[in-house]
């Protein structure tokens, strides 16, 4: 978001709550943002405001995150743009808050449980392959669109019967979207969003399929059936949940299985171990923060909180907090017990986070048996998006051509 | 006060719980860790993965289910006229010895 939206310290605040920090644009996120925020975590005052972006709180602690994701009597998710975009497109059950959101909730569920990801993965592991045949034999790759990417969300696209064909139109709505942008912009490209699920849902009605729209236009909350509006509503939700994040969940652990070849041979010798390798990557390296408005006036460990402030509780640096996770900086694959919110908590915990799993396991699974040595180029530049949804939009890889 | 559990296995176990406390989270401590899926909301009665099946005779020493729970309960084609979550069960000193069973991953 532009910088002109830096407003003045709103008077509850107290001065010694301020902390700046561009949430976009700052330098130390965009270098590396998981580094950015355990680094944050350890210098900033634990619940601060910054004045940027139309003034917010950030929350960066474990238990303080998982106290306000569950407490619905005084934190909405009405608003969940930083700055706020006075939207009036709502995305089912996301923008509900409880108890009108359990039944919209439960809707969706039903459709993305885990019976319906056991039955998807012999399709996960046959797109995994198609995707490394497509770069093995150069010898290199720029992961983060060509795998990291492209295998989640044609995975996504399948089910939701989208043309393959328009990957890099819809990739291309959501990296922008996700960008520093003007509101006006942003919303514009909600409307383009919308649109598109609009024609989607209009080619269904006329020839249903197996998709998950067409399963969610049958669908019905306490036995009256949704509305195309609310079908529309559970579209824009999907397009940017199922375009954007496990991609960047995946991207990262790669990051971090490139630069550790010990790690690389443990796990082809005992693939047995690459769950724990993705749980602990999810730990270390999360992707989205959540947003809340507060509802009704609060104060939490001495921070006023005002109802109409906006809250980032930055669910990436939950897992690092050595509250939870002693030297929260390893990376290990071993640890006893690990905590994490990457897929946050309460009544939003996400709901494709066992589809999440699985994709990010059997990819890793398919692509150690095939590739089971490879590194990050020494001209390898990384290039990050910080912001409220993250990303590496640039991972150079390399290997011996061929593979194996 | 005790709670008498049957685990997806069969397994069937006396949980140790105190008035006060959750069904779900007597049934996380006791050693019936399977109540809690990966998808869980943490307990706050948002994801409905938390399913048990009340014994009918028990039923009774219930409280009542809110709307928020029937919503949830609403859409699995496993629901019972027995089935609650356990997550909004809060135990009292009258449902000493009360027999649940979990219910299926979902």
């Amino acid at each position: 978001m532009p910088l002109d939206t830096t407003i003045e310290r709103p008077k509850h605040v107290k001065p010694d709550q301020v902390f700046d920090l561009d949430i976009f644009l700052d330098k130390d996120l965009l270098q590396d943002p998981h580094k950015g925020y355990r680094a944050l975590q350890q210098k900033a005052p634990e619940i601060f405001y910054t004045c940027r972006n139309g003034g917010h709180w950030v929350v960066m602690r474990f238990d303080t995150i998982a106290s306000i994701l569950r407490d619905a009597e005084h934190f909405s998710s009405k608003e969940l743009t930083i700055p706020k975009s006075n939207s009036d497109n709502v995305m089912l059950p996301l923008n509900l808050d409880p108890p009108e959101h359990a039944g919209y909730r439960a809707a969706l569920m039903k459709h993305v449980n885990r019976k319906f990801v056991d039955a998807l993965e012999p399709e996960l592991r046959k797109r995994a392959n198609e995707l490394i045949d497509e770069v093995i034999a150069a010898g290199e790759c720029d992961f983060s669109e060509r795998l990291g990417a492209a295998f989640p969300v044609s995975v996504f696209m399948d089910f939701m019967a989208m043309p393959r064909e328009r990957f890099d139109e819809f990739r291309g709505i959501v990296h922008e979207y996700f960008s520093p942008i003007s509101n006006a912009r942003y919303l514009e490209l909600q409307s383009t969003i919308i649109s598109v699920i609009r024609e989607m849902i209009a080619a269904r009605r006329a020839t249903p399929g197996e998709d998950l729209l067409s399963k969610l236009m049958e669908e019905s909350v306490r036995g009256r059936p949704l509305t195309d509006a609310e079908v529309e509503s559970y579209g824009f939700l999907l397009f940017l949940g199922g375009l954007d994040t496990v991609a960047n969940a995946l991207t990262f652990s790669f990051r971090h299985l490139a630069e550790d070849a010990p790690l690389q041979a443990r796990l082809v010798a005992d693939p047995s171990r690459i769950p724990d390798f993705v749980e602990e990557s999810l730990r270390c390296f999360g992707v989205v923060h959540q947003t809340r408005i507060v509802k009704k006036d609060v104060d939490i460990d001495g921070v006023h909180m005002r109802e109409g402030d906006m809250v980032s509780c930055a669910l990436p640096a939950a897992g690092l907090d050595d509250r939870k996770n002693p030297d929260p900086e390893r990376f290990d694959i071993d640890r006893p017990r690990r905590e994490h919110l990457v897929f946050s908590t309460g009544a939003h915990t996400c709901i494709g986070n066992v589809l999440a799993r699985a994709e990010m396991k059997v990819f890793t699974e398919e692509w150690l048996k095939r590739i089971p040595s490879f590194r990050i180029p020494e001209t390898g530049r990384l290039v990050w998006r910080a912001g409220q949804v993250m990303s590496l939009q640039s991972l150079p890889l390399e290997w011996t051509r061929g593979g194996k | 006060m005790r709670i008498n559990v049957t685990l997806r296995s069969g397994e069937q176990k006396a949980v140790e719980a105190s008035p006060g406390q959750s069904l779900k989270a007597a049934l996380m401590a006791g050693g019936a860790g399977e109540v809690d899926a990966l998808t869980s909301c943490g307990g706050c009665c948002s994801c409905g993965t938390c399913h048990v099946y009340v014994d009918e005779s028990d039923m009774p020493r219930l409280p009542a289910m809110s709307s928020q729970e029937d919503d949830l309960l609403f859409v699995r084609d496993d629901r019972r006229a027995n089935s609650r979550l356990s997550c909004s069960v809060p135990l009292s000193e009258g449902m000493d010895g009360l027999r649940v069973t979990i219910a299926p991953e979902w």
